[in-house]
């Protein structure tokens, strides 16, 4: 079984992906696509309804297997992970965001944060509680930690689960739609808060979005149409490219 | 008020109508209503004073056939160069400063009649312009101080909104562009004006 390296950010490679759902007839969700995410890059990827943005990060995700082609992990290709494996990995390494926000609706934002982790407490090597805390202090909820999602607003609720996203520390944080059940003002500021945590902790992002607005934030937009990428676009200005590259080259 | 826009694009009309088809002054400016509207419409003295210019860049050419001196008689056709004229400004993204929905809306139609760039590029283009200018100004919203700024904070926004509002409308653009493609082309309906050639009756 293969050991999967710890790192704080990791890159994404998918080769040729394709897949098939089969509900009585066959639809082609993703079309043989070809993506490379590079390591602490903050990707939006839109397009329109169907055409196969939620498919492609659920696959990144592991929350579901290609029909054909593969993916890479820094580098590693995950159909090589039984599930067990993958299951592991994905509690260490992904952190994900759910449109609905995915909280239970009976427990507290504080016990919402450390739920995904509350089954490993033991070998954790940090207090959970207390990361907890932290977390929900830095999203800004510093007052709202015994609150249940009921008390909160729908910006309060996605930033418990932006918390929570990070509770296991993930090279990786997907999001699928954060935005799409909070207001203009609720958005931004989810959004900005995805930018300052990336920023800090340098995780790869990948943002699914319908909206342009949403898609400004990221450093770079990758367009889907009926399953294949029509489009891709660097956003960041070349000045903002020259300083990245020569982060890059600092930290090497 | 039209009149600034119709100075920059009429040429671009023009040229995108010629690579559709060869065609006469008269003919051209009756395409261009057929194919644009209403709101496009120009006398078609300025419809010959653009073909002349367009002559004299080389960007089109008179039909060896039309020989006579009548200028309605001339029929005109693109050259390679009003070719690549015509591609470059097709692939060109605009920026907020010009009418954008209504220079695009003539982008699409007319890459659809002159086939030098597809409708979809010229959407996909625009978009990533627009991208680009909303990421700028994005981050420069995240950076303003909120306490201190408040009316640049505002203004950001408002560019912004703006951006959206365009964005939004190539969206439906492009949920409308196999409809687009289905549109047959314009019947060219104008004959050239004056007497007919001799022996013709």
């Amino acid at each position: 079984m293969k050991e999967i390296p710890i790192t704080n950010s990791m890159s994404i490679i998918a080769q040729k992906l394709s897949k098939v759902y089969s509900d009585g007839s066959e639809v082609l969700a993703l079309n043989a696509v070809d993506l490379v995410i590079r390591e602490s890059e903050f990707t939006a990827i839109m397009g329109p309804s169907g055409s196969g943005k939620s498919t492609l990060l659920n696959l990144i995700g592991t929350l579901d297997r290609p029909t054909k082609g593969r993916i890479l992990i820094d580098g590693i290709d995950i159909a090589e992970f039984s599930g067990d494996v993958l299951a592991d990995f994905r509690r260490t390494h992904l952190g994900f965001i759910f449109q609905l926000f995915n909280l239970v609706p009976t427990l507290t934002s504080l016990e919402n944060v450390m739920l995904p982790l509350i089954p490993y407490q033991r070998g954790l090597g940090f207090k959970l509680k207390q990361r907890a805390e932290e977390l929900l202090e830095a999203v800004g909820l510093v007052g709202r930690m015994a609150h249940t999602p009921g008390e909160l607003s729908g910006g309060e609720q996605q930033r418990v689960a932006v918390a929570r996203a990070l509770i296991n520390n993930p090279s990786v944080i997907l999001a699928d739609e954060p935005t799409g059940n909070v207001d203009t003002k609720q958005g931004d500021e989810i959004m900005e808060l995805l930018m300052k945590v990336r920023d800090s902790r340098n995780q790869t992002t990948i943002v699914v979005t319908h909206s342009p607005r949403v898609a400004a934030f990221a450093d770079r937009v990758v367009f889907l149409k009926d399953g294949t990428i029509v489009d891709e676009s660097d956003l960041r200005s070349e000045l903002e490219l020259e300083n990245v590259s020569q982060m890059s080259r600092d930290g090497s | 008020m039209y009149s600034g826009r119709s100075k920059v694009s009429v040429k671009y009309a023009l040229l995108a109508l010629l690579d559709f088809t060869p065609s006469y002054g008269l003919q051209l400016h009756s395409l261009m209503e057929d194919t644009l509207g209403d709101s496009w419409s120009i006398n078609v003295g300025q419809v010959y004073s653009t073909l002349s210019r367009l002559e004299r860049d080389k960007f089109v050419k008179r039909l060896p056939d039309s020989e006579l001196s009548d200028e309605d008689r001339n029929m005109y056709a693109i050259t390679p160069e009003g070719k690549k004229e015509l591609e470059e400004w097709l692939r060109e993204p605009l920026s907020r400063e010009y009418r954008l929905r209504d220079v695009v809306f003539a982008k699409l139609v007319l890459s659809h009649m002159s086939g030098q760039v597809s409708p979809g590029e010229v959407l996909q283009a625009q978009r990533r312009q627009l991208l680009r200018e909303t990421h700028e100004l994005t981050q420069l919203r995240v950076e303003a101080d909120s306490a201190n700024s408040i009316s640049w904070i505002l203004l950001l926004e408002s560019a912004i909104m703006h951006l959206e509002a365009d964005m939004k409308w190539l969206d439906l653009c492009e949920h409308s562009l196999e409809k687009l493609e289905e549109v047959p082309p314009p019947v060219i309906r104008s004959r050239p004006r004056g007497r007919p050639p001799k022996g013709e009756k």
